[in-house]
């Protein structure tokens, strides 16, 4: 029963100290709540040699305002961002979203940083930072980088960052209502999950994202369903026409389908989580950009 | 197995309040490294991060799963498994006599560790909701009694406890 983590294990106390680890070993993992990482250990999905505690770097917590957005640090809690008047001020589909995470202790544990690393359909944070437009900031040996939420979320199991990477910070633009909403399966985690951002002006839709989680193997946008509310006023009737628009946006040919719910079933829900989202975005406030 | 580099083979800790050096064995969890120090308290429920049986309040982590932590990074923590319920005197908290009282409990597994959610719980929220005690418990697997009944004792616990005042909202 021991052993099940790697045998090394360091404490990195900055980030300089996390890039010069990682730095040319590709064996090396970064471990911040550890609630995604260390199940993956046990199974042996994943099997490094050595392990970075990312925990104890402050500068790489915390919740803030910046250039017309909002920052959050890679290692700040799904119950810290849930909990934050800013967040849920300027980019409520993420409050939503984190206050979505069905289990008590991964919501006080998991990281926000860890969620989009990982990024799997069950996750809730990843359809709320795509459709909030979020840019996830990485560090590694070449400096920085801003990758956009839509390339960052690029294929089943993968994300944006590579292995010699850290990721510092998400930014989430201001200037939108938005809205987030999922299904629990049985363990607390989310089926189908689906977020909006509207950018309304008056009674008129501007522009409109809208990003699902658990329909594919990672979160996508829906484009058809976007099309169809932007220009147009935010009514009843928009809102079914746009999550009907949502069934053709998600090819049933890649469903996700499992124990848990089939493709069918997926798609049913993809619908109506689309309407329910577009519901609570239309009904936030809107916030100034 | 490289023995090169090997993270250090013992950690300091307190826990419940006595300070002791547990042994570890490379690459093991802080679940592991109590229960062969005798704490079997700290139940192996599912051993991925699911059931909470494995539940500690750990430093200033918090109510966490100690299967999931590696026991190297709990060096200088404080630990609390569910004895630390007892007083000075050995008796039993005000939950775990609502527990017994309300039959709570059946075969036991799950306790320890949904205790430690409840005291967790009642130490951010003196008049907790029904509503909040299960979000509360959302982290634990109990196979036999259903919640009901835990739910109901930690209810009544808290209206028992000292401060269990309206408490000022809104805080976090
Ligand atoms: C019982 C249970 C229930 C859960 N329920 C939910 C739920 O309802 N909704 C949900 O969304 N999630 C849920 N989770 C998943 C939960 O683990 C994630 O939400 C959490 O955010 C992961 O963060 P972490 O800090 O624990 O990541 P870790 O486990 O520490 O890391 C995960 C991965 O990300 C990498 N990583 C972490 N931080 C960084 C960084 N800053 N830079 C680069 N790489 C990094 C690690 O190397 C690792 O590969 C649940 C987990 C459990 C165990
Ligand atoms: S044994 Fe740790 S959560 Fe089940
Ligand atoms: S009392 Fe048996 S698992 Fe809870």
């Amino acid at each position: 029963m021991s052993n099940q983590l790697p045998v090394e294990y360091v404490e990195a106390e900055s980030v300089d100290a996390v890039l010069e680890l990682l730095a040319g070993d590709s064996e090396t993992r970064i471990v911040a709540g550890g609630y995604s990482l260390v199940p993956r250990l046990k199974d042996g999905i994943e099997t490094p040699d050595r392990l970075v505690d990312i925990s104890g770097i402050d500068a790489l917590r915390g919740i803030s305002r910046q250039d017309g957005g909002t920052r959050i640090g890679a290692l700040t809690t799904h119950d810290r961002i849930a909990a934050s008047a800013t967040v849920r001020d300027h980019a409520r589909a993420l409050a939503e979203a984190t206050d979505s995470v069905g289990d008590y202790q991964a919501k006080h544990q998991g990281t926000i940083g860890g969620n989009l690393v990982v990024a799997d359909p069950k996750y809730d944070a990843p359809a709320a930072v795509l459709a909030l437009g979020g840019t996830i900031v990485v560090r590694g040996p070449n400096g920085r980088r801003r990758i956009d939420a839509e390339e960052w979320f690029c294929g089943p199991d993968e994300t944006a960052i590579e292995p010699d990477e850290l990721l510092t910070e998400i930014a989430i633009p201001d200037g939108a209502r938005s809205g987030y909403i999922r299904t629990s399966e049985y363990s607390g985690y989310a089926i189908v999950s689906v977020a909006a951002r509207l950018e309304t002006d008056g009674g008129l839709v501007e522009s409109a994202r809208v990003a699902v989680n658990g329909a594919k193997p990672y979160p996508i946008r829906l484009p058809r369903v976007e099309e169809t509310l932007a220009g147009g006023t935010l009514d009843d009737e928009r809102r079914a026409r746009a999550a009907d628009a949502a069934l053709r946006d998600v090819d049933p040919g890649t469903l996700v389908a499992n124990e848990v719910a089939d493709g069918r079933h997926r798609l049913g829900l993809v619908r109506s989580y689309c309407q329910q989202a577009l519901e609570r975005a239309s009904v936030s406030p809107a916030v100034d950009s | 197995m490289s023995q090169e580099k090997k993270s250090a083979d013992s950690i300091r800790v307190c826990i419940n309040g006595e300070r002791e050096r547990l042994d570890i064995e490379p690459g093991e969890t802080l679940m592991s490294s109590l229960r062969r120090a005798g704490h079997y308290s700290v139940k192996n429920g599912c051993d991925e991060g699911v059931c909470g049986a494995c539940n500690v309040i750990l430093g200033e982590e918090g109510l966490t799963r100690s299967c999931l932590v590696p026991a190297a990074s709990c060096d200088g923590d404080d630990v609390m498994t569910v004895e630390g319920l007892l007083d000075d005197d050995g008796r039993l908290h005000p939950l775990q006599e609502e527990f017994l009282d309300r039959g709570a409990a059946q075969c036991g597994y799950c306790i320890p560790g949904v205790l430690l959610s409840g005291y967790d719980l009642l130490q951010r929220d003196t008049v907790p909701t029904e509503e909040a005690i299960a979000d509360a418990l959302s982290g634990n697997i109990c196979r036999c009694t259903g919640y009901v009944q835990q739910i109901e004792a930690i209810q009544a616990a808290a209206e028992r406890l000292p401060d269990a005042e309206p408490a000022a909202e809104g805080e976090h």
